[in-house]
């Protein structure tokens, strides 16, 4: 006999149409949700039935009930949505959630001997880490579970969202605006020796381009931090060029901040002298008008929290689940002007 | 046998017979060596987390924020967890986002729990009862909330930051000053808005300025909530000349509306923030920095010295600095 399957956070937000951090605050009555938004999640949670599982049983029979949560960074914007999410979905389901901040290589040595079958974590949830061949063999050997998130590593699932598509959205829409010297900030990512979700964006670029009959030109191609200063550092670095380029895709919200400000303070008018389209879509890309590539960054972290919960419950269902992307069109990007 | 029925028989607190079995100090040597020989005598078996805390450690320690994405709080636990990290602790970050939760991490800081070695409390207020449970068990904790007694917190002067803010605006020759504030206490959150009004109010009352109740308008912390707040003053006959908004993501919002006007700032609109939000670096905006990062690192600290040795609560005050920018100009004495 099957139980009824319980309705989980994450597809609360989906069909509400916000974050899942949204939902855990709309529906524990918390005042940084508007109180239209608020009540509009609220109704959708009662329509499916949902219920916030606040008052989980926190006796720690064998298991931790704990998820360890390996994250580059703490005090970014994407890494501070994606713990967000995390936590959400993971404490709606009666876990905690320990947050370890990843400078080395060494990170996951110390994961792993507080885990096992009596420790201090069930589970863990790599962000934008690589597990490195030195400890693979442990890992594999360790009895817990292993989730990626924004990277695939063969053997574990994974969340990652469809960077080749980002990086074919945004310059396809620079593409249609007619812009053709398309310059490219790229971020710099945060495992060097994978396939990082930067390298992906950019051949999602080169594939439009291509197809388009235009080869990325080496000299609009800058690679730097995922940040403001990496905004103005490529900014700066673009206008020494003797073709400036007439719109930039920029691989992260910040990124493009950076760029726009640099932009706007020589003098240039934006969009008319150069189209600006970043990845992400934050609250502020959202207030400035930032044209940008929408990724559920919330969702990731509860869509990899959901996917440990069913190693746990040795549940798998799907591999590699991508998540999808899309376009936002607003007024940093326009048609060149001839 | 539980550690109450135990605390029962030896006529003591729970928190003593706690106390007595990890080997902590603040219980007498004769009155520990009774309540060991009754944990024999009555086969009290500690479980797997007591047997940590016998030994004292489970090196974790609990950071319990309200919410997780937003910057003032993930910034103040990178800094906290750099200090943590640097000395060998892990880091269990709880958002308290009701009173489950707030039981929750109350349980876990429980040193009979064994779950963490202490927490660190940041901008929650707590219902007496759970204060009063916070003191009885002995729980290391450290506060962001200045006053709570019992407690040792790292905080900042928030009443003297908000009237530094409008003295500027006030040395800058502004007499209509318009205050976007941050929301009302909400049911965990502790009271920024009402101190930081309060400093504002200082700032005006010595300059002989009355705050105009059309002056002073909610913002929620939010840039949409400034843009909002900001439209309303600017809809006004006689609107402000300067603004001074409760956090920079207000004061930015504000300034969106600004230009929405077809005003310049600081041309025709003064703004000033609290916080040193990355935003006001990007937009040129003049605020009140805060710490933060390193408000959270000194709650760190405070707290590994005080599970070091014990010790009488303290307060600390950190230091904030205001940042003159583009945001805000002299418009005569």
């Amino acid at each position: 006999m099957t139980r009824p399957r319980r309705v989980t956070i994450t597809e609360v937000a989906r069909t509400a149409g916000v974050s899942v951090a949204t939902v855990s605050r709309a529906v524990r009555g918390f005042d940084n949700v508007s109180p239209d938004l608020a009540a509009h999640v609220r109704a959708v949670a009662a329509q499916l039935g949902y219920r916030a599982n606040q008052h989980a049983s926190h006796l720690r029979t064998g298991n931790a009930r704990a998820v360890n949560l390996l994250v580059p960074r703490i005090n970014k914007p994407y890494y501070a949505e994606i713990i967000a999410g995390t936590e959400a979905a993971l404490s709606d389901e009666g876990y905690d959630t320990f947050v370890s901040v990843v400078g080395d290589d060494h990170y996951l040595d110390r994961a792993l001997d507080q885990a096992g079958p009596h420790g201090r974590v069930d589970g863990i949830i790599l962000v934008d880490l690589a597990i490195s061949p030195r400890i693979a063999t442990q890992v594999a050997a360790w009895n817990g579970a292993v989730v990626t998130a924004g990277i695939v590593i063969d053997g574990y699932p994974s969340v990652t969202v469809d960077d080749v598509r980002i990086g074919e959205l945004a310059t396809n829409h620079l593409l249609e605006l007619g812009h053709e010297r398309i310059a490219l900030a790229q971020g710099l990512p945060h495992s060097p020796d994978r396939l990082s979700s930067a390298e992906r964006r950019r051949i999602g670029f080169e594939n439009a381009m291509r197809a388009a009959g235009r080869e990325p030109d080496p000299e609009l191609i800058s690679i730097v931090p995922f940040s403001i200063e990496g905004g103005i550092t490529a900014a700066t670095a673009m206008i020494g060029r003797l073709h400036r380029p007439t719109a930039v895709f920029c691989m992260g919200d910040e990124i493009a901040f950076g760029v726009w400000r640099t932009f706007g303070m020589l003098g240039f008018r934006l969009p008319r002298d150069c189209s600006i389209i970043g990845v992400d879509d934050s609250t502020l890309a959202d207030f400035t008008g930032l044209s940008t590539v929408r990724q559920p960054v919330s969702n990731i972290g509860a869509e990899a929290a959901h996917l440990l919960l069913d190693e746990l419950r040795g549940t798998r269902t799907v591999d590699h689940l991508v998540l999808p992307v899309e376009l936002v069109a607003r007024a940093s990007t326009t048609a060149l002007r001839r | 046998m539980t550690m109450e029925r135990l605390a029962e028989l030896a006529g003591v607190s729970v928190s003593s017979v706690s106390r007595a079995l990890r080997g902590q100090r603040g219980v007498g040597p004769a009155t520990a060596a009774r309540i060991r020989a009754l944990a024999d005598e009555h086969h009290f078996q500690p479980n797997q987390s007591a047997v940590r805390l016998r030994r004292g450690v489970t090196e974790i320690i609990a950071i319990a924020v309200p919410s997780l994405n937003q910057w003032y709080f993930s910034e103040l636990i990178a800094g906290a967890q750099r200090e943590l990290t640097s000395r060998g602790y892990d880091t269990l970050i709880v958002a308290v986002s009701g009173p489950g939760a707030l039981a929750r991490i109350v349980d876990d800081a429980d040193p009979r729990s064994g779950r963490v070695d202490g927490v660190i409390i940041v901008d929650l207020e707590f219902p007496p009862d759970v204060h009063r449970r916070l003191i009885e068990s002995g729980t290391a904790a450290v506060m962001t909330t200045r006053g709570v007694e019992g407690f040792s917190s790292v905080g900042i002067d928030e009443e003297d930051m908000a009237e530094r803010a409008v003295d500027h605006l006030i040395g800058l020759g502004h007499r209509r000053i318009g205050v976007i504030a941050g929301p009302r206490r909400n049911s965990y959150g502790f009271d920024v808005t009402d101190r930081r009004r309060a400093g504002a109010l200082r700032a005006l009352d010595r300059a002989g300025i009355e705050l105009r109740p059309e002056y002073e308008a909610p913002g929620n912390f939010s840039l949409h909530g400034g843009a909002h707040a900001a439209a309303q003053f600017l809809a006004l006959p006689e609107p402000p000349t300067a603004i001074f908004a409760m956090s920079d993501e207000m004061a930015v919002g504000a300034w969106r509306t600004a230009l929405e006007r077809r005003l310049t700032v600081p041309g025709d609109l003064s703004l000033i923030g609290i916080d040193g939000h990355p935003l006001a670096e990007l937009t040129g905006l003049t605020t009140v920095v805060q710490p933060v990062a390193e408000l959270g690192a000194r709650t760190a600290r405070l707290l590994l010295d005080q599970l070091a040795e014990s010790s009488d609560p303290v307060t600390i005050t950190m230091p904030t600095t205001l940042v003159a920018r583009t945001s805000t100009r002299f418009v005569g004495p």
